[in-house]
Parts: C-alpha cells; structure tokens; sequence
C-alpha cells in the first residue's frame, strides 16, 4: 500500500492514561503499546461519499507517540483511497479525520500508523461495505 | 343448470390463472441474498433531483430555461456553427454517435482525442470529464466553450450574445439580474445556466427499475416478466463479473476512475487520463475552491481539498454510468469499441498485460460463453428508458414568454 496519509504530531504524555471509550459507537483497537479507539461519522461509512473518522489514541505504560498516520485501503484489490483525508486535532489525544471516501464496496481496512521512539506500530480495522 | 356452469367456468378461470402464474414464476430465477442485496442497491430509481450548492442557478427553472436555450444556440461560438448539441444530441442519447467528436479543423492544434459521453443523469456525478478535470458541470462547460477545436469562444462572444438577443437578455436577468457585469462573470453565469438545465436530464424507469421493484416487494410474477436473458445476465453483472464493484449504485457508476486495460496512445503521445484530470482541477480557477463557487466553505470543496494524485491514477479514465448504456455506443474514452458486444468481449477476453502493475486486482478475463455474453448484453439492454427528451417549455411552461426588450 501506498500513499501514507497526513503525519500528525501527537502530546501524548508517557504516562499511563485511563483509556475509556470517548463515546457511543466506538471501536477499540490495540497494539503492544497503545489503545486506539476509532467511530467513523456517520457510521457505518458510506459508500461513494465523503466521511469522517474520530480517533481516540492512549498509550500504554511509559509509551510515547510522536507522530500517527491515518489511511485506509482495499487489501484484496491492492489499492487505496483516492482522498487524502485532513487531520484536526479535538485535544487530549482526539483527533478528527476528515475527507475518507469509499469508492467501492467489499472489504477496507483502516490502518493507524503509530511513530514511536522504538519503531512504528500498526493498529488495523476491518470493515465491509455491501 | 346455469349455477352448475358458473361454476365450472369459474373453477376453469382459477387453474387458468393458477396455470399462468405456474408458468410465469418458472422464467424467474432463484437469486440468493446477496444478490437480492446487489441488485436492490442499483435503485431506487429515479432518486431526488440533483442539486449542486455551488451553482446558485441549479434548479431555478428561470436558469434552467435559459441554460436550455444556451445548449441549443450555435452563436455562442463565434462562427455560429457550433452548440452544446452538436455533440450532445438528444436524440442520440445527448451523444453524437461518434467515436470521437467532430471538432473544429484547426491546423497544428491537433485533434479532440476523447468519445463524447452522454448528458444522463450528469447531475449526479462529482468528476466531469473522462479525466474528471472539473469538479462540476459549469465549470466543466466552460471548457469547450472556450476549446479552440470546439466551439472556439470567448468570454466577449457569450456576453455579446446574451446581451444582444432580446430574449435571452431577458431570460438571463430573470435568472441573474442585472447583465451590466463584466463578460467573464457572465459566461460563468451562461455555465451556470448550461449546467441547471444538464441537471434536468434524469432518465426514466427501465425493465430492469421495475424487475428489481418487484423483486424487493416479493411480487414473483411482475418480476418474472422480466426476460431470463437478463435475469441472468444481471446474476453476472453481480456475481462474477464483478461489475457492481464500480458500476455501482443506483446510476451503475461509482464516479470514480479506472484503467480497464483500454490502451490511452493518443496521436503525437499520451491521454494521461485521471492524473492530468487532478493536475488540470487543481489549478482551475473555476473549480470548487475558488471565488467562482457560489458555496465557498468546507461542505462543497471538501471533495477537491482531499484529492490524492497517485501514480495510478496514470491512464485511468472515468467510470461511466450505464444507464441508457445501449444508446450511447461506441464506448470508452476513446471510442475504441463499436459496440456493446465488443465492450462485453473486451472484460470476456481481458488482456490482464495492459492494466498497472499497481492496478486494481479487480478485474480478470471472464471468459464467457457466447450465451454468457448475449445475456450479460441482455441484462444491459434493459437498462435503456423508453422516455425521450422533451423541451422543457413543451413539458411544463415552467417560465413565461420573454418580451422584455434589453436593459429592462
């Protein structure tokens, strides 16, 4: 997969955080060093039409985040988007994703590349749209 | 001895029509779930009118009847030789029937290298253009307006023109007001009115609108009305096929770009199809991020803001809609394929050689029989309406007459 999306600079602390669901409808990815939990706006996402993701992003222990990247494609027809969402921060580890676009049905996976001072880490979701 | 009749005419009429149904449901086929779930999502048909923010004249039936006026009127150009219909001719399903259009012999400028798609349901698109170079229909107007091997124009030739005919000057300040802007601003606002009217073409029910209404109301025998060609040729058009993967949707179009594999040499070098498409939107003046919207702000632009250009968008060209599919041939971008029997042997034979390396592993030959391919042609057939472009003046006298001299 090509094309990484918008490197956001993350303030996470490197303390621990309780990592809560920010809300209804949110999904919890994890990975060895943080917890992720991602609502796509609206939901489920719409085929053939802009949406939005909100993230929620927690590191776990004495982790830290320097940068996340957001993107999304087909694993099955070796493509991705063809947006480019923008990233705003919401604050204390939120952010929002505007600008994803679906352009097919079948099976997407979002991926949330996480930049750390020991390496990148990956957190994936899977989603299919009929 | 009279009731004794009635009755056996009547137990007659039962098995009769208990026969007919029995008959009728065995041209239906069995479709499982998820196909059911496919074929639903290629309606409802028709959906509610498309709107276009940034075009404040989209859906104004005053605009609306002069932008009609302005599709048909060759003195936009300057010879009067040339309209928006020359190519896009109603009775040709808004196509010329053409492999590529017959432009205007301009020495050393070369030659119009892309088929003239159809004006159907336009309205519903988000790209214009086989390049998707503009992001709507009125700033995609302006382009063979202004084209020098289309209709050669110019901003003071299509202000001389709506100021110098008495109805159209009339027509144009109902819709806008007042004419005394400069020439650019009225040619954006004669595509703004062009692109009002193109909103309109919507077309009508089709066999296949009322196989698949049936089909999802469970009325078994409306639905086996529809031939078994082309029930089977949908079942491939959902199944194996996988043409539902970007003729998607109620229009049978995801509004997207693909390279399907059809070669995109033009004479003297490239079509670079979508990737010269997002160069060319980028820097348009007149595309959604600029002060020509008539809806500046987040909502509208969102769509150019995030485009990506990519390497693959090298040679992929747009997705057309299918509706109507059996009126416009020939096909693709560059007309190269006669026919609908050729466009189904194209994916039956697919040469997998010519598509990216980085392309989409979507598509695959099909190898179909010769009755796979009669019934997938079938199936496309029946996405042609029977309806026929009516003007807009016969259909609803939505605007009076116009007897208002100019300048009042």
């Amino acid at each position: 997969m090509r094309g990484c999306l918008v490197a956001l600079l993350l303030a996470l602390t490197s303390r621990a955080v309780a990592c809560d669901s920010p809300g209804a409808g949110y999904v919890r990815l994890e990975s060895a060093a943080f917890v992720l939990w991602m609502a796509t706006q609206p939901a489920p996402p719409p085929i053939g039409a802009e949406f939005a993701v909100d993230i929620g992003l927690c590191a776990k222990g004495s982790a830290r985040a320097d940068a996340i990247r957001f993107d999304a494609w087909m694993p099955a027809h070796r493509h991705g988007m063809n947006s480019r969402p923008s990233v705003t921060s919401l604050g204390a580890g939120h952010w929002r994703a505007e600008g994803f676009l679906f352009h097919m049905p079948g099976r997407w996976q979002f991926t949330f590349d996480v930049d750390t001072p020991a390496g990148r880490e990956r957190l994936t979701r899977d989603i299919v749209l009929e | 001895m009279f009731s004794s009749n009635r009755s056996i005419l009547r137990l007659i009429a039962l098995v009769a029509a208990a026969l007919l149904a029995q008959a009728a449901l065995a041209g239906l086929l069995t479709f499982s779930p998820d196909e059911i779930r496919a074929i639903a999502g290629h309606g409802p048909w028709p959906p509610a009118a498309p709107r276009d923010p940034s075009n404040r004249a989209s859906g104004n039936a005053e605009a609306i009847a002069l932008g009609e006026k302005l599709f048909f009127d060759p003195r936009l150009s300057p010879d009067a030789t040339m309209a928006c219909a020359r190519c896009h001719r109603p009775a040709q399903a808004w196509t010329d029937g053409r492999r590529l259009p017959q432009g205007r012999p301009v020495s050393g400028k070369g030659a119009l290298v892309r088929n003239t798609p159809t004006l159907w349901n336009a309205g519903f698109g988000r790209w214009f253009g086989w390049g998707g170079g503009s992001d709507t229909i009125w700033s995609f107007a302006l382009r063979p307006i202004q084209h020098p091997l289309e209709m050669a124009s110019s901003a003071a030739q299509v202000a001389r023109t709506l100021r110098g005919d008495r109805e159209l000057a009339c027509r144009y300040r109902r819709a806008f007001g007042d004419p005394a802007k400069p020439d650019a601003a009225l040619t954006v606002d004669a595509a703004k009115a062009i692109a009002a009217f193109v909103e309109t073409l919507v077309s009508a029910r089709t066999p296949f609108d009322a196989f698949r209404d049936a089909l999802l109301r469970g009325d078994r025998v409306a639905a086996a009305r529809y031939p078994l060609a082309a029930q089977r040729g949908l079942r491939i058009f959902v199944g194996e096929g996988n043409c539902s993967v970007c003729h998607f949707g109620p229009t049978f179009t995801n509004g997207e770009f693909a390279d399907v594999g059809v070669p995109f040499f033009v004479p003297g070098g490239v079509d670079r199809g979508r990737y010269a498409g997002i160069q060319r939107l980028r820097a348009d003046p007149y595309n959604l991020l600029g002060r020509f919207s008539d809806a500046p702000g987040e909502a509208t632009a969102a769509r150019t803001r995030h485009l990506r250009l990519q390497p693959r968008n090298f040679g992929e060209f747009k997705v057309p809609g299918l509706r109507n599919v059996a009126k416009t041939a020939p096909y693709m971008h560059d007309g190269s394929l006669a026919s609908l029997a050729a466009v189904v042997e194209h994916y039956s034979e697919l040469d997998e050689d010519r598509l990216h390396t980085e392309g989409e592993k979507i598509l695959r030959p099909l190898r179909l029989s010769a009755q796979a391919s009669a019934d997938l042609r079938a199936f496309l057939e029946t996405l042609s309406d029977d309806g026929r472009y009516l003007p807009l003046a016969r259909v609803s006298g939505a605007t009076s007459p116009c007897a208002s001299p100019p300048g009042r």
